[in-house]
């Protein structure tokens, strides 16, 4: 193996959306949010025009962002030869703006998206179709349900809270599954 | 806070019904439709490098009609020039305004960038005006405009303390320190702005005496019930509370220690005094009111007595908190 070549046994790392990836949610923008209406949003039971009026729809596709900080972590995690994952509760109709802001940059490898997969996390259905992507896999996500079930369904879970050290923490989870770090 | 603050099991906890807090719940569903609509009208109005944030009453989520609005606005140097960020605060300064919100030009006229507020923190340079971000940004800070970024600010500030490789202390008493300290300097500030300064003091005064000092206990009962967590699990939970209003973050600090009912005189206090802020006549009866003047006035005299039954009621979680977690509370909130 080549000093550029990566492992093929390390961990995939999952990342979580909204709260890790990009900002902000739905509900931040909706003055009277109705969380019944989301579960079948984000589960693919309806589509966004039976969830919320067009102007509601447009004002979030330009307020949704992901962070700069993190895809600077994933391009690290990816220098270092993981593959990435994008595993979240999200409507299926606004990928495609995460799609367009991420370009061609090619920083993610799966999509896991609970609106297209028709299952939400923390069901464990949810949770096995990433544990089909590879042996390891560690999710890194704002919920703390989440990596519960995460754990619970035999992945790895490091739980994403603002302002304690995400990047070292994920360091730690990975040097954990697989021995030290290159 | 995401989506809308929900008291309602922290009321079932108390055995409170939703007419006990009526003003704690109308406040909170208030300030999130608030933020949800300006965040709506604020969609691309600060470029990337910058974010712009609701401090005080509508970051807590305790906001009424009648309540200003603190804008901040922070960027990121090297992200961005100092004169787009400034052109940028205009532009949402002008926008509230437009929309009907007082939008007031003191502590936050200017947009203001992340390095200075993290880069001399206890430092000859280190103003009251970088302290009240830093403090106000951590515990009272809603996005208005670029979330990413904001999300990304805050977790910087946060990172100051909890990055001190000498200093942050086990129980993150650097950054425990520096919310007290903003608590005791608001706490003087009063004294400027009403002898100095002329301002009115009776809203100040009773804002002390709730708002503020509510602001206080939390921080007070939050680093107390951090410091009986495995240290492992500190930062993170300092991290989730600090963000989430001052009442959640009592009774999240006490119920573990035993002493959750004793939110509920604070709950009672609270919401007779977020009761009186949204009533335009005792607003006006206060701004009116001559210090001299004050024990004729009934308004004045209403007020005094919830606030002297929101300190029966905070004095009785000190209390707890000195039985509980009195190493802590003596050491660190007192010592």
């Amino acid at each position: 193996m080549s000093d550029s070549t990566p492992p093929p046994d390390l961990p995939l790392v999952a990342f979580d959306l909204i709260g890790v990836l990009a900002e902000p949610s739905w509900r931040e923008i909706d003055g009277a949010p109705d969380r019944e209406r989301w579960h079948r949003l984000r589960a693919g039971a309806i589509e966004e025009a039976d969830f919320w009026d067009p102007a509601a729809a447009a004002a979030y596709r330009a307020c949704l962002r992901l962070r700069t900080d993190r895809l600077a972590l994933v391009s690290r995690l990816r220098a270092r030869g993981h593959r990435i994952a994008l595993a979240t509760n999200f409507a299926r109709a606004w990928l495609a703006v995460v799609r367009e802001q991420l370009g061609g940059s090619g920083l993610v490898d799966h999509w896991l998206c609970s609106g297209e997969l028709g299952v939400a996390k923390p069901d464990p259905r949810f949770w096995s179709h990433l544990r089909g992507l590879a042996p390891a896999v560690v999710v890194v996500d704002d919920q703390l349900d989440n990596v519960v079930a995460a754990r619970a369904a035999g992945l790895i879970g490091v739980w994403a809270l603002p302002g304690a050290d995400l990047e070292a923490r994920l360091f730690a989870a990975l040097a954990g599954a697989r021995g030290p770090l290159p | 806070m995401r989506g809308p603050v929900d008291y309602s099991p922290l009321l079932t906890e108390l055995g409170l019904s939703a007419a006990d807090a009526a003003h704690v719940l109308a406040a909170a569903a208030g300030s999130h439709a608030r933020l949800a609509e300006l965040r709506r009208a604020l969609v691309g109005a600060v470029p990337a490098g910058c974010a712009a944030f609701a401090l005080g009453s509508l970051g807590r989520h305790e906001s009424s009609a009648l309540s200003d609005l603190d804008l901040a606005v922070v960027y990121r140097r090297g992200a961005l020039d100092p004169a787009d960020a400034h052109r940028a605060r205009d532009t949402v300064a002008a926008a509230l305004r437009a929309r009907g919100l007082d939008v007031a030009d003191k502590t936050f006229h200017s947009a203001v960038a992340l390095d200075d507020l993290l880069g001399d923190i206890g430092g000859r340079d280190d103003s009251n005006d970088h302290l009240t971000y830093r403090a106000l940004l951590l515990t009272e800070g809603a996005w208005l405009a670029n979330a990413a970024d904001a999300a990304a600010i805050v977790e910087q500030v946060f990172g100051a303390y909890t990055a001190g490789a000498i200093t942050r202390g086990r129980y993150l008493t650097s950054l425990s320190n520096d919310l007290h300290r903003y608590y005791r300097t608001i706490c003087v500030d009063y004294r400027f702005k009403v002898e100095n300064a002329g301002k009115h003091w009776a809203v100040r005064y009773f804002k002390l005496r709730h708002s503020r000092k509510l602001w206080h206990l939390a921080n007070l009962a939050v680093f107390c019930r951090a410091a009986l967590l495995p240290d492992e699990a500190r930062d993170g939970w300092l991290a989730e509370q600090l963000p989430r209003p001052p009442l959640l973050r009592v009774a999240d600090a006490l119920r573990p220690l035993g002493g959750l009912h004793l939110c509920a005189g604070l709950v009672n206090a609270y919401d007779a005094f977020l009761a009186a802020l949204a009533e335009p006549d005792t607003r006006r009866a206060l701004d009116l009111l001559a210090y001299d003047l004050r024990e004729a006035s009934p308004v004045f005299r209403r007020l005094r007595a919830g606030a002297e039954r929101f300190d029966e009621a905070a004095t009785a979680v000190v209390g707890h908190l000195w039985q509980r977690s009195p190493d802590h509370l003596v050491r660190y909130g007192l010592l």
